[in-house]
C-alpha cells in the first residue's frame, strides 16, 4: 500500500503542495450506459508514438495515440523522475491500459474503443493551464462520437 | 489529471463524461472532478501492477463503473492493494562492482561503456522476450546506447562534449536529462530481464542504480555541476535528473 505518508518526504510535500484550484462545475453529465458507450483513454503519463515530440518542461500540448498503435512505439518522455517507470517498462498496461479496455469491449462490456487516444505530461505546477487543450481534447472526442473517457495519471 | 475532467467535458458541451483513476486522494477532494477512483497504489503503476491482467481489468473496470453509479461529483476508493510476490527480496543477479570513476573524460567512458556491456546481454534478453524497449526519448536507439556514455562522462567531467554518431532529438541541457533517462531505462530493462527471485519494486531499482552502479555515481557527479551552473535552464533540470531521495550516496 502506498499513500503519501510512505513517500520520501520531499516527494510528499511537492504532491501535497501543488495548488488545487477550484474550477467551476459543469452541468452533471448523466452517461450513456456502459455497453453503449465508446471510450477513449486520456492519460497524463507523457506518452507518445516514438517518432512524435518528446514532452518538454512545462509543456501543455497533448500528443495523439492512435487506437492501433503497436506497444513497441509506445515513448515515455515524462519530466518528472519521482514515479515508478519499471511497471511501464515491462508491461505498458500498468499505465496505459489498452489492451484491457480492449478486452472489455470483446465482452461487452463496453460498446467500443476510440480510434484516438490523447496524452498529456502531468504534475502540472498550473494545472488551469491545460484549460485551452483540455479543452479541445473534449471537442475532438465528442466529434469522433466517444461518449466516455477514462483519465488516469501517472 | 483532475483539472482535465473539468476541461474535457466543457469542452465536449456534454457529450463525454469522464472518469478516472486517482493516486493522490488531496488531488480529486480539492479539485472534485465528476468520478475517480482512488487507487492505493505507486506513483507511476496506476493499473497497479505489470504482467496482472485480471488486476489491471478490475481497476479499469471499477473506474468505468462509477460512469453508471454516481448522480454527483464522487470518489470512490479501491479496496485492493496492488498485487506483489511472496518472493525474497529482489537483487539485481549481476554483481557490477562498480569502480572509483575516473576523472578524465575517455577514461570514465570506458568504465561506463565497461559496466553497460555487462549488462548488455541481459538487456537483449529483454528486448527478445517482451518484443520491445522503451528507449528512444533522446534520440538514441538501442545499438548506441553507449554513446550515451560518452554525453554523460563529458559533462560529468566538465569536458566540451564531443560530436557522437547520434540524431539528438534535444539540445543540451535537455540532452542530458533524456539520455539519462534512457541509460536508466536501459539499466531498468536489463535488471528486469534476469531471473530473480521477485521483481524488482521501483524503490529497489533506484536503490541498486543510485547505490550499486557506477552510473548512479556519474549522475550525481552531474546532478551536482548542474546544481552550481549559472543557466537557470541548467540547474532547473536537476529535479528531473535523480529521484527524491536518491541524490546522496547511501
Amino acid at each position: 500500500m502506498v499513500r503519501t505518508e510512505d513517500m520520501h518526504p520531499d516527494m510528499a510535500k511537492n504532491l501535497l503542495s501543488l495548488p488545487l484550484p477550484e474550477i467551476e462545475p459543469q452541468p452533471w453529465i448523466t452517461p450513456k450506459p456502459l455497453a453503449e458507450s465508446t471510450v477513449a483513454i486520456v492519460t497524463t503519463a507523457g506518452l507518445h508514438a516514438h517518432d512524435d515530440r518528446t514532452f518538454n518542461p512545462g509543456s501543455v500540448e497533448y500528443r495523439l495515440i492512435p487506437g492501433d498503435i503497436d506497444f513497441d512505439d509506445l515513448r515515455m518522455s515524462h519530466m518528472s523522475v519521482n514515479f515508478d517507470r519499471s511497471g511501464f517498462q515491462q508491461d505498458i498496461n500498468t499505465v496505459f491500459p489498452l489492451e484491457r479496455l480492449r478486452e472489455l469491449a470483446e465482452q461487452g462490456v463496453i460498446g467500443g474503443i476510440s480510434r484516438y487516444h490523447y496524452s498529456f505530461m502531468g504534475a502540472q505546477p498550473e494545472p488551469t493551464r491545460l484549460e485551452k487543450t483540455g479543452e479541445e481534447i473534449g471537442r475532438l472526442l465528442a466529434e469522433d462520437g466517444v461518449t466516455a473517457a477514462f483519465l488516469t495519471p501517472v | 489529471m483532475c483539472a482535465l475532467s473539468h476541461y474535457i467535458e466543457r469542452g465536449s458541451e456534454g457529450r463525454v463524461a469522464t472518469t478516472g483513476v486517482s493516486l493522490i486522494r488531496a488531488h480529486p477532494e480539492g479539485m472534485k472532478p465528476p468520478r475517480s477512483l482512488w487507487v492505493p497504489f505507486p506513483l507511476g503503476r496506476p493499473l497497479g501492477s505489470p504482467d496482472q491482467p485480471d488486476f489491471q481489468r478490475d481497476v479499469l473496470k471499477s473506474a468505468l463503473d462509477l460512469l453508471e453509479t454516481a448522480t454527483e461529483p464522487t470518489i470512490a476508493d479501491y479496496p485492493h492493494d496492488a498485487p506483489t510476490s511472496d518472493d525474497d527480496p529482489w537483487a539485481c543477479a549481476v554483481a557490477l562492482a562498480p569502480p572509483e570513476p575516473a576523472n578524465e573524460s575517455e577514461a570514465l567512458r570506458d568504465q561506463l561503456v565497461e559496466e553497460i556491456r555487462q549488462l548488455a546481454p541481459w538487456h537483449a534478453e529483454q528486448v527478445k522476450r517482451r518484443g520491445r524497449t522503451t528507449i528512444g526519448i533522446s534520440g538514441a536507439t538501442v545499438e548506441q546506447i553507449e554513446g550515451l556514455a560518452r554525453l554523460l562522462a563529458d559533462f560529468a567531467t566538465g569536458t566540451e562534449p564531443s560530436d557522437g554518431e547520434i540524431d539528438w532529438k534535444h539540445p543540451m541541457p535537455l540532452r542530458l536529462k533524456f539520455a539519462s533517462d534512457d541509460l536508466r531505462a536501459f539499466y531498468h530493462e536489463a535488471a528486469t530481464a534476469q531471473p530473480g527471485a521477485s521483481y524488482p519494486t521501483d524503490a529497489d531499482l533506484n536503490d541498486w542504480l543510485f547505490n550499486q552502479t557506477l552510473l548512479g555515481t556519474v549522475l550525481r557527479q552531474i546532478v551536482g555541476r548542474m546544481r552550481e551552473s549559472d543557466d537557470r535552464r541548467v540547474s532547473g533540470l536537476v529535479i528531473g535528473m535523480i529521484p527524491a531521495g536518491f541524490a546522496r550516496a547511501r
